[in-house]
């Protein structure tokens, strides 16, 4: 049963919506909290501001080895977004070998898969092209 | 806590894929083990209270009580992911140094042949971020291709723990894999989660181990040679909370060793043999440097030098580690014990380290989306 968790987190995975504390600026995401893991203040204030849309890679992967619901090889990067928080995304429209520590990125929104007919949209991020502005 | 706890006993059993054996015939055999390794003899009745540790095991401390017999005394179950073994360990030593118990028995178990699927398929579908195909592997990946980014390291430096520790499984009467490998073979094998191929990734193994603690002063009633827990330590991190240490690093396994060897008054360069969390090869470098072996970015050295080597200066995973010897998560960290304990005192066979005095045991394990890692570290002394 997936719906429960989906439908609690759709702001974070639809809208991008990200918690920035009032007090260090820390900005949080997916997690949407009333403490701050970084000043501990508990409870703090948060801001809610929008992911991204760009940022960079700041290491990645090429998973080779996965279950079957996935078509490898998949580039993964851990991602700094611009203006704040850490991503974990898989890479669309770039070649494994194209990966590169301190890329640009932007957030690229994706069916990421479906499930009993359901089907699940959500972010994947992918590079940005010289010139291109993102959507 | 420093040397209020003693290890007087220590069984494992061989491990490997162990289809003919259930978790009760894998506990009841490191229990017997432990049971009858103590030099001067221990009656089951002495113990006065267990630890089970075990990840995916059935719920509560009963399952230990089964295979042992050990009922109508306290027996608690831990869970901290891959640090489940050391953790178990810790919170036994934390009872006999409270004064609460006497003597203890830690349990470490994990079956993980029975059920398909696995922790690879777990990490990559459920959880918050689902489908996502984030796995083990990816985890420590993604921190050894940061590594070789930010401080130069090679693909080739990562096999070289592979072909080394590989090289000590074969020695190692317990391990799962006894069969060295080629560097070679190492850099051809198929790619699991670049820059980790195959023989980078610890096997999937079955095992169980025991350890018999009490408290220092009752010690010499069980053997001449007791082994000492002089340190213990524990932490948690996140690479969410921006630190760019947590990329190429684990914060907690700095930490957690900060607290070790404060707790012991010693210092990473007092440390003789180790037996460290190699769950892939670019495990080992990051440890070198978590725990203090070397300078941050360095790591690779310690390999390329042979320092880390069975008959190096600080030979770190004699037994194989877990690529050689197996990963069976609950188990790992008690059979790490184990095995320093028969290091320290001279009983280690074909891997023993000459003139080990001090040793060190450490966890990294993940958690929480693979954003998060557990550490925990003991220092033992003889």
């Amino acid at each position: 049963m997936i719906t429960p968790p989906l439908w609690r987190d759709y702001r974070q995975n639809n809208r991008m919506e990200a918690y920035k504390c009032k007090n260090c600026g820390f900005v949080s995401y997916p997690e949407k909290r009333r403490v701050c893991p970084q000043c501990k203040k508990a409870p703090s204030e948060f801001e809610t501001i929008t992911l991204g849309p760009k940022g960079r890679v700041l290491t990645y992967t090429v998973a080779h080895a996965l279950p079957a619901e996935f078509e490898p090889p998949i580039p993964l990067a851990i991602v700094e977004m611009d203006g704040g928080g850490r991503i974990y995304a898989m890479v669309s429209d770039c070649k494994p070998d194209q990966m590169k520590v301190g890329m640009e990125v932007e957030l690229d929104y994706r069916e990421i898969f479906q499930e009993d007919g359901y089907r699940v949209q959500s972010f994947k991020v992918k590079p940005v092209k010289k010139g291109e502005e993102p959507k | 806590m420093k040397n209020k706890v003693a290890v007087v006993g220590a069984g494992l059993i061989d491990f490997g894929v162990l289809y003919d054996k259930s978790p009760d015939m894998m506990m009841e055999e490191a229990y017997i083990n432990a049971l009858q390794s103590v030099d001067k003899g221990i009656e089951p009745q002495e113990i006065q209270a267990a630890w089970l540790g075990t990840l995916r095991g059935r719920f509560t401390g009963v399952t230990l009580a089964h295979p042992t017999g050990l009922f109508n005394i306290p027996v608690s179950r831990v869970e901290n992911a891959c640090a489940t073994g050391n953790d178990a360990f810790r919170h036994a030593c934390f009872a006999i140094a409270a004064g609460v118990y006497d003597k203890a028995i830690v349990i470490g178990y994990e079956k993980m042949h029975d059920e398909k699927g696995g922790l690879i398929k777990l990490a990559a579908i459920k959880d918050i971020w689902m489908r996502r195909a984030r796995t083990m592997p990816s985890f420590f990946a993604l921190r050894g291709t940061r590594h070789m980014h930010q401080y130069g390291s090679k693909k080739e430096d990562f096999a070289l723990v592979s072909v080394k520790n590989r090289h000590n499984g074969a020695l190692y009467p317990h391990a799962h894999f006894k069969k060295e490998v080629t560097l070679e073979q190492v850099m051809k094998a198929p790619i699991i989660s670049w820059p980790l191929g195959l023989f980078d990734c610890c096997p999937t193994t079955d095992g169980a181990a025991a350890v018999i603690v009490c408290k220092a002063e009752l010690a010499k009633k069980y053997t001449d040679t007791p082994i000492y827990v002089a340190g213990s330590g524990l932490s948690v991190d996140s690479w969410m909370l921006g630190e760019d240490e947590s990329l190429a690093g684990f914060p907690a396994s700095k930490e957690a060793s900060r607290q070790a060897y404060e707790m012991a008054g010693l210092q990473p360069k007092d440390i003789d043999v180790g037996e460290i969390h190699d769950c892939f090869s670019v495990t080992e470098i990051l440890n070198y440097e978590d725990l203090g072996f070397c300078e941050k970015g360095q790591g690779h050295k310690l390999i390329q030098e042979g320092v880390t080597a069975l008959d190096g200066e600080k030979p770190m995973n004699p037994s194989g580690g877990l690529l050689a010897k197996g990963h069976p998560i609950g188990a790992t960290g008690v059979a790490q014990i184990a095995e320093i304990y028969e290091q320290l005192r001279g009983e280690a066979g074909k891997i023993q380290v000459a003139d080990a005095t001090i040793g060190i045991c450490h966890n990294i394990g993940v958690g929480r989306d693979n954003t998060g890692s557990v550490s925990c570290v003991h220092i033992l002394t003889r």
